[in-house]
């Protein structure tokens, strides 16, 4: 057996899987509190203001990382969604639906920091644009995501429905990415692409370490979750019942 | 204008958001291992001293 293989396979066995998160967890946390400490100071207090957004570009450091991360939990929901559909992992459908909670947290963040960040700056705290409006139904899905698995009783069950529908939301990912160049909106285009970037470096380096920073955020909430609900579900297993009576580690 | 309060308020509602995100796992496990361990209290005394249900 090749070790890609055996890793998956040893992914997908709940007792490995959850001894493995446990020792992970402490060390994402770590990471992320040291890059988002990094990039707040160097956001926050380094970065010098625009030329043309003056300070209120600050709020670009939390925003434009928390929009990506509502994208890129939404894509990696519905690749676990996958996995639980075509192999029946159970592990890769409770890492879907742990995902779910932290990919809204993400999205809610980027529509009220980037509403905050429109009023000074575009005069308007919403217009319903191409690319806001998309970003809104992306939140919408999460919660439909989210609504549809707690209206199951039986978890495997709810765990697909819920994987078909984040399957069937795939395709707000694209619109909401072109969205800027397909309509006219209010929204600008991207600043960051596979050809360079436009922003200066003394902002872009807080933006890419607050990027790596919700990352770190994500591993750590995701698995905590994953973990949580594992033990939950497992609570009659022997493996699991060990494991509390450790205290839950 | 002044652009304080809106900065301010976008972090504020990020650190909410992200705090509650972060810790309600946290907590919704504590009370889970609470209610185990009282029921395996409850468990091991109708057990009793032999390990058999005394029901």
């Amino acid at each position: 057996m090749s070790r890609l293989k055996r890793l998956f396979h040893q992914f997908g066995s709940p007792p490995w899987f959850y001894r493995f998160s446990g020792k992970l967890v402490p060390w994402l946390w770590v990471a992320f509190a040291l890059l988002a400490a990094w990039g707040l100071y160097r956001g926050l207090v380094v970065a010098p203001a625009d030329y043309q957004q003056g300070e209120s570009v600050r709020i670009m450091y939390i925003h434009v990382p928390s929009a990506w991360m509502s994208w890129m939990v939404y894509a990696v929901m519905a690749g676990f969604g996958i996995c639980a559909l075509v192999w029946r992992v159970r592990v890769a459908e409770i890492l879907m639906i742990s995902s779910a909670p932290v990919g809204a947290a993400f999205t809610l963040v980027t529509l009220v920091s980037g509403s905050l960040w429109g009023r000074p700056t575009w005069g308007t705290y919403w217009v319903w644009d191409a690319r806001l409006t998309s970003e809104l139904v992306l939140l919408f899905l999460y919660l439909g995501v989210i609504g549809l698995y707690n209206a199951f009783d039986e978890p495997r069950k709810a765990a697909r429905a819920a994987s078909l529908l984040a399957i069937v939301g795939l395709v707000n990912l694209p619109i909401i990415h072109y969205s800027v160049n397909w309509w006219n909106t209010l929204h600008q285009p991207a600043s960051i692409g596979l050809d360079g970037s436009s922003i200066h470096p003394s902002m872009l380096w807080p933006l890419l370490i607050m990027a790596a920073a919700t990352k770190f955020y994500y591993g750590a909430c995701l698995l905590t979750r994953a973990r949580n609900r594992l033990l939950e579900q497992d609570r009659g297993k022997r493996w699991a019942r060990e494991a509390l009576a450790e205290g839950g580690r | 204008m002044n652009h304080a309060p809106f900065i301010w308020s976008a972090y504020a509602v990020a650190v909410i958001v992200y705090a509650w995100t972060a810790l309600a796992p946290v907590w919704r496990a504590r009370r889970f291992r609470a209610a185990w361990q009282a029921r395996e209290k409850v468990m091991g005394r109708s057990r009793g001293p032999t390990g058999t249900s005394e029901n």
